[in-house]
């Protein structure tokens, strides 16, 4: 029965302590680590949170589904990413509009008040962001936002470390102008 | 004198490339401060897995719980072995040929676990008789209130894979580390029987023993109970009591189901009478657990701190404690905030070998009290 009992479906395993556990436990631990960056991460890709938290939790519900195989909270999460990146991409095919990220530029803010100034700042590098090419986006969205190393974007978007690397320094370059001119503090 | 350019230096492009991405991290991480997401993300994804169509693994776990029968264990045992085969892991061939012939016991031993030749001429893997179970024990701290706590027991498997009798039978027999935490469950109590029906409620037939306990404990130790069953199967989320093979709609004087707590369940449809509905865990949790090291360990001078929290704005404070002397104090962030529940963790370096006692709690918003404490006692080798 050894194996059968390490292994059975359903069971927590007994090699490690609660690491890997059974699929509905693993949803609740990476929903607990995981779920607000995660829905953070879609909605700057598809410019709207209630797209984003349907992104995501069918992304959960996919991964539950394949928990047979993963059976390992880091590969679980590789997997959230990048089945989260892909539908964010699919979810903004199918939109014509993304209302968050109006292409029309922001009417001047004639107040000078701080919140207003920083919120149409940032409202202008979002939009900056959408204007970039897909690739360019995500790269630097998942670089800058979510952290990860060269090669967890690489394994994320399904291209080499190469490739990732000239989509940052693209994306970059595309967005240095209007980030140093909108610098406030030195 | 440096030979190097300043680090500000706007011709230096490696400079400026650190700025610019500096300056979009920043403005990153306001655009997603300001996105919240919103808090029945969870509920959701388990409504949209509840909504899809049962897998096999559904079916196993369905007869796991029903079933000492033993076609039902035929089944699932069966079941096992094939999503092993599919999952091509390290399993050892011989351990899943002594799965299948142990579905397959003579009929007038179905309780008695079937002897599995193989496993004792497979030398390289000994073989588990025990697995871990969370059980839930209730807090004698009325801190303010009593609230639930969790503790990892280790219990016989059965061949069957009855987690949740296991579970609940587990809870029945074993006291808690901690001494601290109680179970008001009357001892002698024993499990009779334990189904799931429609998915989500498990039915839990228990001994005549259980039939008398003190009326002001009976709602928590009902969730406690019921949360101990979802700690082995997370799908449940209701419980209908018997005793003895009687169906009850109150314990220990105390109603059961939506009328014995003050606030009602989220979804009314689900409250027959004498139906327990799992409350939400910030209401019945305690706000602070530690959750390493377990009561009474022995630990390295280096010792992670780990611990759950449903606390304002995550704000975990702690104390370490040695002969009834302060000698450290902090706080820490849980990664949620109330009324979502956070994980957090710290780590002691240095200590010398001894007895300690950590403690951790929130502080009071009112007067700066101690209040939803947890501690453990560990002693460093």
């Amino acid at each position: 029965m050894t194996a059968a009992l390490l292994s059975r479906p359903g069971s927590r395993t007994l090699l490690g302590q609660f690491e890997t556990a059974t699929a509905d436990e693993a949803v609740v631990e990476l929903y607990r680590a995981h779920y607000a960056g995660l829905v953070r991460l879609s909605a700057m890709l598809v410019g709207d949170v209630g797209t984003a938290e349907e992104v995501v939790q069918d992304a959960f519900v996919a991964m539950h589904g394949s928990w047979s195989r993963l059976r390992d909270p880091e590969k679980a999460l590789a997997y959230l990413r990048q089945a989260i990146v892909n539908r964010s991409r699919s979810a903004l095919r199918h939109r014509a509009v993304v209302a968050k990220y109006p292409q029309a530029p922001p009417p001047d803010v004639p107040s000078a008040e701080h919140f207003a100034v920083a919120a149409t700042e940032r409202d202008q590098i979002m939009q900056a962001i959408h204007a970039l090419p897909r690739r360019q986006r995500e790269t630097l969205l998942l670089r800058y936002y979510s952290d990860l190393s060269e090669a967890q974007i690489a394994d994320t978007l399904g291209i080499s470390q190469g490739a990732v690397k000239s989509h940052a320094s693209r994306g970059l370059a595309a967005l240095r102008s209007l980030l140093t001119s909108t610098e406030t503090t030195p | 004198m440096s030979d190097r350019p300043g680090p500000f230096d706007p011709a230096d492009d490696a400079s400026a490339d650190d700025q610019t991405a500096r300056r979009l991290r920043e403005l990153l991480a306001r655009e997603a401060r300001a996105i919240t997401p919103s808090a029945d993300g969870l509920a959701m994804i388990r409504e949209k897995i509840r909504a899809q169509r049962p897998t096999r693994r559904n079916w196993v776990r369905a007869f796991q719980i029903g079933g000492a029968g033993l076609a039902t264990a035929a089944i699932a045992v069966i079941g096992v072995v094939a999503v092993q085969h599919k999952s091509g892991s390290t399993n050892h061939p011989a351990a899943a040929t002594a799965a299948a012939s142990s579905a397959s016991p003579s009929p007038s031993a179905p309780v008695v676990p079937p002897v599995t030749p193989a496993a004792s001429s497979a030398p390289a893997s000994s073989a588990p008789s025990s697995y871990p179970v969370w059980i839930y024990y209730v807090d004698k701290r009325k801190d303010p209130q009593q609230l639930l706590f969790r503790e990892r027991a280790v219990w016989p498997a059965s061949p069957q894979h009855t987690f949740v009798k296991d579970a609940v039978s587990a809870m029945l027999a074993t006291p808690p580390q901690d001494p601290d935490y109680t179970s008001y469950w009357p001892a002698g109590t024993t499990l009779l029987s334990a189904n799931i029906v429609g998915g989500t409620t498990a039915v839990v037939n228990l001994s005549s023993e259980a039939s008398n306990g003190p009326a002001k404990e009976a709602a928590i130790s009902a969730q406690q109970l019921l949360y101990t069953i979802i700690a082995a199967a997370p799908k449940i989320d209701s419980l209908q009591l018997q005793i003895a093979g009687v169906p009850v709609t109150s314990l220990w004087g105390t109603p059961l189901g939506s009328a014995a707590t003050s606030s009602p369940p989220a979804s009314p449809t689900t409250s027959a009478p004498g139906t327990i509905t799992a409350l939400p865990a910030w209401q019945v949790w305690g706000h602070v657990w530690i959750t390493q090291p377990a009561e009474n360990a022995t630990v390295a001078s280096s010792v992670e701190i780990k611990g759950e929290a449903t606390v304002f704005e995550g704000t975990v404070s702690w104390q370490l404690r040695s002969n009834g002397g302060l000698l450290k104090t902090g706080s820490v962030n849980a990664d949620l905030g109330a009324p979502n529940r956070g994980l957090w963790s710290f780590t002691l370096d240095g200590l010398a070998p001894g007895q300690y006692a950590i403690r951790a709690y929130e502080t009071s918003a009112k007067d700066g009290s101690v209040t939803f404490l947890d501690d453990k006692m560990f002693t460093v080798s």
